[in-house]
């Protein structure tokens, strides 16, 4: 139980004798709790205070809880948050709905306290703890690493690092002593190719956009010198 | 009127019934504004929540005013609040 004590559950849904029953039920095995009635105080607060798990009601009074998903899922999923559905419709259509709008579990109500109380520690245990470290937009994710530019010509480049680069999103290269003029000068953007080379590393393939004719024209004289 | 309820939830049961009760307003001022949606969305939630506490009787009164709602028959929506204050007032719980 004490385990789940660093974790933080986030309850959206309306009714309020069904929230303090859920936060009770959730509380005794340990995470802190934390209620929203609307979807935009929910945004709110999962921007602010990201959750490691969310319960979230289908049924918001005029709004409703697939909407909650369709807006937020994405980013939920990059930071590992589960994500529990409750409903009192027992439709296969609506169960199929919320898994592939990215529920990762869906449970009828009335609430049973055994049923919360397996599913909230199973998907509590299954993920870790924040891998990311956000801003408040909840939009941009910094992560460092060290790596080294093994290879390179005036198209790609190939970082060897203990990280996969899975998302075409721009890599900046803080600081390279060689390569640091070219660096300032180039955008670099993975392809999405990574091999695994062993000992936890990757090659990763880093395109090359927005350089200059005169950028690589120095790409290529210095491929010369370094042959 | 007796019913049981567990034990496990009886710090919280008063709560509840605390509710119930802000709930029979809210029921009667959105009945006198013909305010359907609310009076569906106070049904849906009673059912959902006091079945939860293991009080099926308002459980299913709530699926029917849900029902009522939908189809804004209002005598009944009216019939179905003064049972619930009937029940509420009526009440013994015994924790097991």
């Amino acid at each position: 139980m004490t385990t789940l004590r660093k974790f933080k559950v986030l309850i959206i849904d309306d009714d309020p004798s069904q929230t303090i029953l859920l936060q009770k039920i959730i509380e005794n095995i340990g995470p802190t709790v934390s209620i929203t009635c609307t979807i935009e105080q929910a945004q709110n607060e999962i921007t602010h205070f990201p959750p490691h798990l969310i319960i979230l009601d289908l049924h918001l009074g005029e709004e409703n809880g697939f909407i909650f998903l369709e807006k937020n899922v994405l980013n939920l999923k990059k930071t590992e948050t589960k994500i529990i559905v409750l409903s009192r419709f027992n439709k296969k259509s609506i169960t199929k709905k919320a898994l592939t709008l990215g529920a990762d579990d869906f449970l009828l109500k009335p609430i049973n306290a055994k049923d919360i109380i397996q599913s909230v520690t199973r998907h509590l245990k299954e993920r870790s703890t924040l891998k990311y470290s956000f801003s408040q937009s909840s939009e941009n994710a910094t992560l460092e690493f060290p790596g080294e530019i093994t290879r390179f010509n005036e198209f790609e480049i190939i970082l060897n690092a203990p990280v996969k680069l899975n998302e075409k999103k721009e890599i900046v290269i803080i600081k390279n002593t060689y390569f640091q003029k070219i660096l300032e000068a180039i955008h670099l953007i993975p392809s999405t190719i990574s091999y695994f080379i062993g000992n936890g590393r990757y090659d990763n393939v880093l395109k090359v956009t927005g350089a200059t004719e005169e950028t690589l024209k120095d790409m290529r004289s210095m491929r010369k010198t370094r042959r | 009127m007796k019913i049981q309820v567990d034990k496990e939830i009886q710090n919280i049961f008063s709560t509840f019934l605390m509710h119930k009760f802000e709930e029979i307003q809210l029921l009667q001022n959105s009945l006198k504004k013909n305010d359907f949606q609310t009076i569906k969305t106070i049904g849906h939630n009673l059912a959902g929540s006091s079945k939860s506490y293991g009080v099926e009787e308002l459980g299913i009164i709530g699926s029917k005013i849900e029902k009522s709602a939908e189809e804004k028959d209002i005598e009944q929506i009216e019939e179905y609040i003064l049972w619930i204050q009937y029940f509420l007032k009526n009440i013994e719980v015994e924790f097991v």
